[in-house]
């Protein structure tokens, strides 16, 4: 039998409601033997008391139910982003500021490089938030004038490469292609802008796509949602759903050491397959695992855009300010006729749906969809899910509480692009009830919420600030209404979000019977000041009874 | 090479108009080395015998991709093809019914690939009701648009004239023609390749759709020259191709819809020729000796 081993901490945080607060938490296994006191736990028989978290909150693990895999493929590259970033192997890379801080970053991680023609490759660049001119193409030639460099912009639409990759790839003022941006001299100015000019740049593209699809990003990933207290993630839409693709995820995870477990959607995103096929196969899985770390059961679609992009699907009056020659509306990725068809072949296979939806035309077609086909199959307890979720309505929210779906919100927006939502995208009145949290609550659709790291960066304490809080980056205040109490805050990222992926059997909760799965904090997100939850410090976690120190980058 | 890029054809159109009617039709004319992107999940209705024979390969396309576009499933099709050897001679990406083509030809600019024919169907029976859908309506339009080629398909079944009509409102530049199961004339689907030993200039009926084509022959041109009957080809013109030899070097023309190239090649031209096709009576009988002379080295104009 396996030994018990009793966890004080400064206080315990269940999340069972019944018994919401304890002193320590016993664990035999990977399971949780039960919570209480001290002299409660000992009934439990021979035991050892393991203090190391006597003087730290133990909370159920983070549950990230929208995220990326790709999130672990990242750091193979230089980080030039303007905010600081802890990378997975937990050093922090400290934001770049200006031209010059880009230039020294570079400059140093070239210095590491054996091969001279091998292509640099930098990301997370945000001009938006760098003063003065915008960097070129000539302020990368000041690195390296032999070697090509590639810098992929946040959000994930521009790239920005020196001399020596135009001329290698021979992009030049005369390709048609749309994106090429030229300087006065009427030559490209090294700009390259959304994913057709991207690819021009073939061999920094190139080192992108290998970077994400290696097996050390699969780790990566786990890493970094370790360090932020997450125990179980998702890889929502991307994992290749063949039987290699799967194998690569069962490798990692019957792997003792790999610190999370992760629900990987079923989606076509990856590769091409019938979509009964496809359900088949998700089922399977859910029914057969190997091992208890890899979870199926869901299906990823997608119906429109990114607001931020001004392509997500918004209804009348649809955008506020959008840049010149902009379509009155965005795009649609499925043809909204197709939805009931498509989500019948995963609703009768008894799967859980979550469709993108970030404009409120989107989300108007889904919920639509889920009545339909709810008609002609009745079905209790499916639970699909309006992902993003960034406009839906009020009336959308209520009916979305009648057919049983929930919500995950992408509250990190708030705070990522809620300055340019208000003057840009949807207006202020609109940005004010975008991602939702309080009307969800009144309403009582159950609702997570979301990083879609690599999107943004994982960390439920920042996506709960921003929830709590909703402040944009400049210190505003977005629609006070819709902030929630940290308590709903916490359920968000923990027993609502394993219900989401219906997880919540297993984990989500401290409480006997469950996975021993623990977020350890250095505080306690109901005792600091709301506008500290984003600082709380992250001890680690503990995965099925195992400790997983985060990693300190020393 | 200039002259081997792989020809793409962009396939676009609603659900339901034919695109996939066109690519089998497509697929029966070609006689080279042709690979299929398909955009649309679900089931495919590709004839695998026509795919077999044309030596290629299919790649079923990644239904959009992940929510911040980091990778993209077009652009990692199209670099996992451009590494395949041999390169296929035309790629022919079949658009998911709600794609905006112009955004799929953008992608293919890119080495080794040469932007062909944007072909978008329409279908006769509904394009009144599609084109103000509440949802789809501006997809549609922008469908219309972004043509080089507008087929007008089930033009049997419905009200052609009216389905016309509305085409010609939204995209008044683009030639369009009727079809019945999208069975269009292989040399505007596919290529002209002017032959130095044959070619028979005149009017040809045998899918139905009647177009005329126009040709030309003779020697050295200049490439001033070239480019001014480039520009000169009214929009009626749906495709045209040229060898050319001038003093300097051997050039293609391509003209495809609007949009022209003059690019070296490697191959060995003796003789100039241009061969248009289009809607018929487009160009007046001589124009092209008007414009790039009679053939016999005597500039134009003379
Ligand atoms: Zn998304
Ligand atoms: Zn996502």
């Amino acid at each position: 039998m396996n030994e018990t081993v009793i966890y004080p901490g400064r206080r315990i945080i269940t999340m069972n409601p019944g018994f919401p607060f304890a002193e320590a938490v016993a664990v035999r296994g990977d399971r949780i033997l039960g919570v209480g006191d001290l002299a409660e736990l000992q009934a439990w028989g021979p035991h050892t008391v393991d203090e190391t978290f006597v003087d730290h909150v133990i909370t159920p693990g983070f549950v990230e139910a929208h995220s990326h895999n790709m999130t672990g493929g990242m750091w193979a590259n230089t980080y030039l982003g303007f905010f600081d970033r802890r990378a997975p192997d937990g050093k922090i890379w400290a934001g770049c500021k200006t031209i010059e801080a880009i230039q020294e970053r570079l400059r140093e991680a070239e210095m590491d490089m054996d091969d001279p023609s091998e292509t640099l490759v930098g990301w997370g660049l945000d001009p938006i938030y760098l003063r003065g001119e915008r960097l070129v193409g000539r302020h990368l030639d000041a690195v390296s004038e032999t070697r090509p460099i590639f810098i992929q912009h946040a959000s994930g639409h521009l790239a920005t490469v020196n001399s020596e990759m135009l001329r290698r790839e021979e992009i030049t003022e005369h390709n048609p292609t749309p994106g090429i941006q030229l300087g006065e001299d009427g030559k490209p100015n090294g700009e390259l802008q959304e994913p057709a000019a991207m690819r021009l740049a073939t061999s920094g593209f190139r080192k992108m796509r290998l970077d994400i699809s290696s097996p050390e990003t699969k780790w990566g990933y786990a890493f970094e949602a370790r360090n932020a207290g997450h125990t179980t993630i998702t890889d929502l839409g991307g994992s290749l759903f063949t039987d290699e693709g799967l194998d690569e995820w069962r490798q990692v995870t019957d792997d003792p050491e790999y610190p999370a477990r992760v629900m990987v959607a079923g989606s076509t995103f990856s590769g091409p397959m019938d979509l009964h096929e496809l359900a088949q196969r998700a089922v399977e899985r859910r029914d057969n695992p190997s091992n208890d770390k890899l979870k199926f059961g869901i299906i990823k679609l997608m119906l429109d855009g990114s607001i931020q992009g001004f392509t997500a699907r918004i209804s009348w009056p649809h955008y506020h300010n959008p840049p010149e020659g902009n379509a009155e509306n965005g795009i649609w990725v499925m043809a909204p006729e197709t939805m009931p068809d498509t989500l019948e072949i995963f609703h009768r296979a008894g799967l859980t749906v979550h469709c993108h939806c970030n404009g409120d035309e989107a989300s108007e077609v889904f919920i639509s969809a889920v009545e339909a086909v709810l008609e002609r199959h009745p079905r209790w307890d499916h639970r699909h899910t309006v992902q993003h979720c960034q406009l839906t309505t009020p009336a959308q929210y209520a009916r979305m509480a009648a057919l049983g779906m929930h919500a995950n919100i992408f509250s990190n927006h708030i705070f990522y692009w809620g300055d340019e939502h208000a003057e840009f995208t949807v207006g202020p009145e609109r940005a004010a009830r975008m991602d939702a949290c309080g009307t969800a609550e009144r309403l009582g659709v159950p609702f997570s919420f979301h990083s879609d790291a690599p999107v943004t960066p994982m960390g439920h304490l920042h996506v709960m600030w921003c929830a709590v809080n909703r402040q944009t980056s400049t210190g505003k205040t977005l629609g006070p209404d819709e902030c929630i109490s940290v308590e709903t805050a916490m359920r968000g990222a923990t027993i609502d979000a394993a219900r989401q992926l219906k997880l919540d059997h297993e984990i989500g909760s401290i409480q006997s019977g469950k996975f021993a799965d623990f977020a350890i904090l250095d505080d306690d997100p109901y005792d600091v000041d709301p506008m500290e939850l984003k600082n709380i410090g992250v001890w680690g976690t503990v995965l099925g009874g195992k400790k997983f120190p985060a990693a300190t980058g020393a | 090479m200039t002259g081997d890029r792989v020809a793409v054809t962009v396939l676009g159109g609603y659900l339901g108009a034919g695109k996939t009617s066109l690519l089998n039709h497509l697929l029966s004319v070609a006689d080279e080395r042709v690979a299929i992107m398909v955009n649309d999940f679900g089931e495919l209705d590709i004839d695998a015998q026509l795919v077999d024979q044309g030596d290629g390969k299919t790649v079923t396309l990644p239904n959009g991709c992940i929510c911040c576009s980091l990778v993209d499933g077009l652009a990692g099709a199209l670099d996992d093809l451009s590494m395949v050897e041999p390169l296929p001679q035309r790629l022919v990406i079949e658009a998911s019914g709600v794609a905006d083509p112009a955004g799929i030809a953008a992608y293919c600019h890119a080495k080794p690939y040469r932007l062909d024919l944007v072909v978008v169907l329409v279908d006769a029976v509904d394009i009144s009701r599609q084109v103000s859908d509440p949802y789809v309506g501006e997809t549609i339009r922008a469908q219309l648009r972004a043509a080089d080629l507008i087929v007008l398909n089930k033009a049997d079944l419905g009200d052609s004239a009216a389905a016309a009509a509305v085409v010609a409102e939204h995209a008044p530049s683009v030639p369009t023609v009727a079809a019945t199961h999208a069975e269009i004339d292989p040399r505007i689907l596919l290529d002209l390749e002017p032959r130095a030993d044959h070619h028979e200039p005149g009017h040809i009926h045998d899918h139905g759709v009647p177009f005329e084509t126009w040709s030309w022959r003779g020697g050295t041109l200049d490439e001033a020259t070239v480019r001014a009957m480039a520009d000169a080809l009214p929009s009626g013109i749906v495709r045209a191709k040229g060898l050319v030899t001038t003093p300097a070097r051997s050039l293609v023309f391509q003209r495809v819809g609007e949009r022209w190239s003059l690019l070296p090649t490697d191959r060995v031209v003796r003789q100039s020729q241009i061969v248009a096709i289009g809607l018929p009576a487009t160009l007046d009988h001589g124009w092209l000796e008007a414009h790039l002379g009679d053939g016999d080295g005597t500039p134009p104009g003379h």
